[in-house]
């Protein structure tokens, strides 16, 4: 895995971010001369809009009657509802590309993303920074040596227009568009997103991030990312999503498809906080070669109904998946996620650890598919999950195992612990107030998790985990 | 240091507490006795504002400061700790971590002393109390012996720092080692003449280990009786029936 390398003294603080930072909003004016609602009519402005080329058109419309043909799964949080004719599906920020260097940047976008700290970010520690606003890139940068080696890391309008071959090879090659209801949706509206390309032997010592931000009121986010680290190569990316808190229901409905190349190395690390009133539907998935690694990292807080399922799909001998997953529900939330690994190859290895909180009523639900195929011969799994209850809080655990090679082996352990009231006086009658008596609990919780963490990941992390646990009801 | 007058507490529709009156100076070691079920107990917990236990009447004051409003935390940092009789275990949470993050708390604005030092000093309390160091990385009180959570407690005490300590049930269950390092924790905070003690127990034997400056007779849900080794004398000779009404 590329190693941490910071230039000294420009730590990002991340320490100083308020969740009213997270919640501040621009006023949003642009969406005037768009359609509320999902029709054919949005679907192809959106096409038009960005000059796509015909192919793309096509798998546009064709996922559109897709979508219109398939309900919503009977499993899982109720998605009864989420309004579609309520949804802006497209809006587009501001007119004219994006821009290149910090300066050029619109001064009101700037003044948001400048409260999430993104220019220093940059500056400090990363190798790029995409950062979107609605659906349109404003901001993108990349240094200038991970352009020599041939690295390509662009929004992915551009890398349609630019790279028009390479994104077709592999666009929604890993998530079809008729995989489920929601790939069909993002297959009809997705709009914006990260492109990243790394060749052949490249390794990327520093991690890539991209900023997605959603702002108007019942925006919806469908951006796509694809990512395509070649043989021998090593790469990481961080996503970091958030969303100002309003009263319609917000939809996220985005895709993120990975393909590890043969003995490559790939990290994909996600915070996922979006607004508490948001439907978070994303679909994560990573095809891995031969022995290729794969790491999900992922930490999701925000939204009211998440459903999220980061899966591996373990093809070459070898190959490896590594899933870690922090959950935290508060009042009125539901998380739903879990992990979905498919061993295929012999000798492929599967490692799950899944945390979830649930606080103030808040729910949490680990489910997960443990699908080891006959060709998967000597295969191990480990899934662990384990779920920390404060009051009346419910946490479930649904793990799905499928079994059909005898050499495999598959372990799922799974504990809970209910924090007593008792527990809660202890640590106060020691001088710790009822929050940092919680957060005391949570960091012992998430310690040997946290651990493992890149820096500036976990740093954001614990901080938007304080923020939660600071109990402001939703 | 701490004035209670006529404190009355209930527990749900019960009442538990019935008009307790107590003052204790600095430097004060003040012993309670009472048999089991007689709410002792309850008083240490009334005093640190225990959720469960709901005050009915009465006046708790602190350096002359009424404490009604105050939360349990609150209370802890102004300087009373309450040393449990059954200490939970804080599971997942080292007791290094736990501790530090009480000390932080407690110092509020002012800088805590760094963590080499506080390290040195948690070490230092776990010897006096024959505790191992493995116990700074376990989650504190987990898989411990009753022995062992009472011998924690005392060095909690002494690790944190008060200036009024309630230690509920100190020696009841150890064995006649854990109570000498247990007494020798308690002679230890006392120590500068400026802190006070409240212990409450059943069992009157640790009154042969300690020097208290007052023995006061507690049953039915208040104090009924007060005074020296005399009080003492009068348990271990015919139990409690004198002071049974």
């Amino acid at each position: 895995m590329p190693s941490k390398t910071q230039d000294a003294g420009t730590q990002v603080d991340f320490s100083t971010l308020e969740r009213t930072d997270l919640d501040a909003w621009n006023s949003s004016t642009y969406m005037s001369g768009y359609d509320r609602g999902l029709s054919e009519k949005v679907v192809r402005q959106i096409s038009t809009e960005k000059k796509e080329p015909q192919w793309l058109l096509d798998h546009r419309l064709k996922s559109l009657a897709q979508f219109w043909s398939v309900e919503n799964p009977t499993w899982g949080p109720d998605l009864s509802k989420l309004n579609f004719n309520e949804i802006y599906f497209y809006a587009v920020a501001k007119e004219g590309d994006y821009a290149k260097t910090w300066a050029e940047v619109d001064p009101e976008i700037k003044a948001t993303f400048e409260k999430l700290k993104i220019p220093e970010a940059e500056r400090a520690m990363l190798a790029g920074v995409g950062a979107q606003y609605e659906s349109s890139n404003i901001y993108h940068s990349l240094k200038a040596e991970w352009q020599e080696l041939g690295v390509i890391f662009e929004d992915f309008d551009t890398a349609v227009r630019e790279h028009e071959a390479l994104v077709q090879r592999y666009f929604m090659k890993c998530v079809p568009y008729n995989d489920h209801k929601y790939a069909a949706l993002h297959g009809a509206v997705f709009s914006g997103g990260t492109f990243l390309y790394v060749p052949e032997g490249v390794k990327v010592t520093q991690p890539m991030q991209a900023y997605f931000r959603m702002n108007a009121q019942g925006m919806g986010q469908f951006e796509h990312t694809l990512i395509i680290i070649e043989d021998d190569a090593d790469a990481e990316y961080i996503e970091g999503c958030s969303a100002p808190k309003y009263g319609s229901n917000a939809l996220h409905a985005g895709c993120v498809e990975v393909f590890v190349g043969k003995n490559a190395r790939f990290r994909y690390s996600s915070v996922e906080n979006w607004s508490k009133d948001t439907y978070n539907l994303n679909t994560k998935r990573a095809i891995v070669a031969e022995d290729a690694r794969m790491e999900w990292v992922g930490g999701n807080m925000g939204s009211q109904v998440t459903m999220l399922y980061p899966s591996s799909i373990l093809v070459g001998r070898n190959a490896r998946a590594d899933h870690l997953s922090i959950a935290v529900a508060s009042h009125g939330q539901n998380q739903d996620t879990g992990a979905k690994v498919t061993l295929i190859g012999a000798n492929t290895k599967a490692f799950i650890t899944s945390k979830s909180i649930s606080k103030g009523g808040g729910i949490t639900t680990y489910r997960g598919l443990v699908d080891v195929k006959k060709t998967a011969k000597n295969a191990v799994v480990n899934v662990e999950c384990d779920a920390l209850l404060f009051g009346k809080s419910v946490s479930d655990t649904i793990p799905t195992i499928k079994n059909e090679a005898a050499s495999a082996s598959v372990i799922h352990e799974a504990s809970a612990g209910r924090i007593s009231e008792e527990v809660l006086f202890y640590l106060q009658t020691r001088g710790l107030a009822e929050d940092e008596a919680k957060g005391v609990i949570v960091n012992g919780f998430l310690e040997d998790v946290v651990k493992t963490l890149p820096l500036e990941y976990a740093v954001e992390l614990n901080r938007l985990i304080e923020l939660e646990m600071e109990g402001s009801v939703g | 240091m701490l004035k209670i007058t006529d404190l009355t507490a209930q527990f749900e529709d019960q009442p538990i507490l019935t008009g307790v009156n107590l003052s204790v100076a600095p430097g004060e070691l003040h012993v309670i006795l009472g048999p089991n079920g007689s709410g002792k107990s309850t008083l240490g917990k009334v005093l640190m504002r225990h959720p469960q236990y709901t005050k009915s009447g009465g006046k708790i004051e602190f350096n002359r400061q009424d404490i009604e409003e105050l939360e349990t935390w609150e209370r802890a940092r102004l300087g009373i700790f309450l040393a449990h009789q059954s200490p939970p275990a804080v599971v997942g949470v080292p007791a290094q971590d736990m501790l530090r993050a009480a000390e932080k708390a407690q110092a509020g604005d002012l800088k805590p002393q760094s963590i080499l030092t506080f390290k040195k000093a948690l070490e230092g309390n776990l010897e006096k109390l024959h505790l191992p160091k493995t116990f700074l990385k376990r989650a504190i009180n987990e898989g411990a012996s009753g022995g062992e959570r009472r011998k924690m407690e005392i060095v909690s005490l002494l690790t944190l720092g008060a200036k009024l300590a309630f230690l509920d049930e100190i020696d009841s269950g150890i064995d006649v080692d854990a109570l000498k390092s247990i007494v020798e924790g308690i002679q230890e905070f006392l120590k500068s003449g400026k802190t006070s003690i409240i212990l409450v127990t059943h069992q009157e034997k640790i009154l042969k280990l300690l020097d208290p400056t007052k023995i006061h007779i507690f049953t039915g849900g208040k104090i009924v009786a007060s005074g020296g080794k005399e009080i003492a004398e009068e348990i271990h000779r015919n139990g409690f029936k004198k002071f049974l009404s």
